[in-house]
């Protein structure tokens, strides 16, 4: 897997297709509703500066080892199929 | 019209994401000037379409830190992390703290305190002491032996439920099964300590140390127990490994595993 980093106009433009935009506090929100775009790893509104964009469904986190790890583990994880253990 | 789904002629060919020297920042550039535009409404769709349904297959990825995610994915093909997975399965909920603790000892290794320092506090905010615990355990190297005691017992043909609840055992124990040697500890303390983990029978267990001084100690406690055949005739397999990070500083850790 290759990874890019994108100039602000890139971003925005990639967002967009994808169906976002950057409020003014530079925060990602969902252009049809206007609502805050949560990261799903951290819970906590996606900063504009600190987003990645990942393919598959559309993943758009804040970027931090972490949470690259976590959407590896989730997207790129090619091992055995067994299931999920919930507790942690 | 806008909605009508975009044909093959619509789309640029630097729209195809597999050529050779792929550019997105130029495609996307490119892009920007046609916003509002016919074209980019069916170009925007193509992109869309392609990003949702095959993911670039899984080839490009937009991070503001490429060399991280380089290298956090790297840590992902570690061997020990793949024996852990034959281990407890591909779907156990520690693996991923596992693999950051793998990437924090390459941080370690090359001195990159800091940032090792903010991914712990992101950690122990957003996972809890128990991920801690295992980013500890990986980035110390312990984890390593860990696994090899695991796979040792899978060789041994323990399933992987049982495999599965000796891993999270080892977890919820992790501070009594790890003994960290400081510098300013006494050979004594050290040694009174892995006498108590050898009198009760602890399964297994470690001793860490970082730093040549707090080695010395360590060697010196460990050699004095090992000469009075307190370990293996006790039916302890005992394994020492030593390396030097990148800024040469020795880490030691041992392995006592019944």
């Amino acid at each position: 897997m290759e990874f890019f980093e994108l100039t602000e106009t890139a971003k925005k433009v990639l967002l967009d297709i994808l169906g976002y935009s950057v409020n003014k506090e530079g925060v990602i929100i969902e252009k049809e509703t206007g609502k805050t775009h949560i990261c799903k790893y951290t819970g906590e509104p996606v900063r504009f500066l600190d987003a990645a964009i990942m393919p598959g469904s559309t993943v758009i986190f804040n970027a931090s080892p972490v949470t690259l790890s976590e959407y590896f583990e989730e997207y790129l994880n090619e091992g055995e199929n067994g299931e999920r253990v919930t507790t942690g | 019209m806008e909605n009508e789904l975009p044909q093959a002629e619509d789309i640029p060919s630097e729209l195809d994401f597999n050529q050779v020297g792929f550019d997105p920042n130029k495609v996307l550039a490119d892009l920007a000037l046609k916003v509002g535009t016919d074209i980019y409404k069916k170009i925007a769709a193509s992109v869309l379409e392609v990003w949702v349904s095959n993911g670039f297959k899984k080839k490009y990825g937009f991070t503001p830190k490429p060399r991280i995610a380089k290298q956090v994915l790297s840590s992902r093909k570690d061997a020990s992390f793949s024996t852990l997975k034959i281990c407890v399965g591909s779907k156990h909920w520690a693996l991923n703290s596992v693999a950051v603790g793998l990437y924090i000892s390459q941080l370690n290794d090359s001195g990159e305190r800091d940032e090792v320092n903010m991914i712990r506090r992101e950690i122990k905010k957003n996972k809890g002491r128990r991920h801690l615990n295992i980013v500890h355990m990986g980035s110390t190297g312990v984890i390593k032996g860990v696994i090899n005691h695991l796979d040792d017992l899978r060789l041994k043909g323990f399933s992987r439920i049982s495999l599965t609840e000796e891993f999270e055992r080892i977890i919820a124990e992790w501070d009594t099964i790890t003994i960290f040697v400081h510098l300013n500890d006494i050979k004594t303390k050290v040694q009174y300590k892995i006498r108590e983990k050898l009198q009760v029978r602890m399964p297994l267990f470690f001793v860490f140390s970082y730093g040549w001084e707090a080695a010395n100690i360590a060697i010196s406690a460990i050699s004095e127990i090992r000469n009075n055949k307190e370990i293996e005739p006790e039916g302890y397999l005992f394994e020492g490994e030593r390396r030097f990070d990148d800024v040469g500083t020795r880490v030691y850790m041992w392995t006592f595993e019944l």
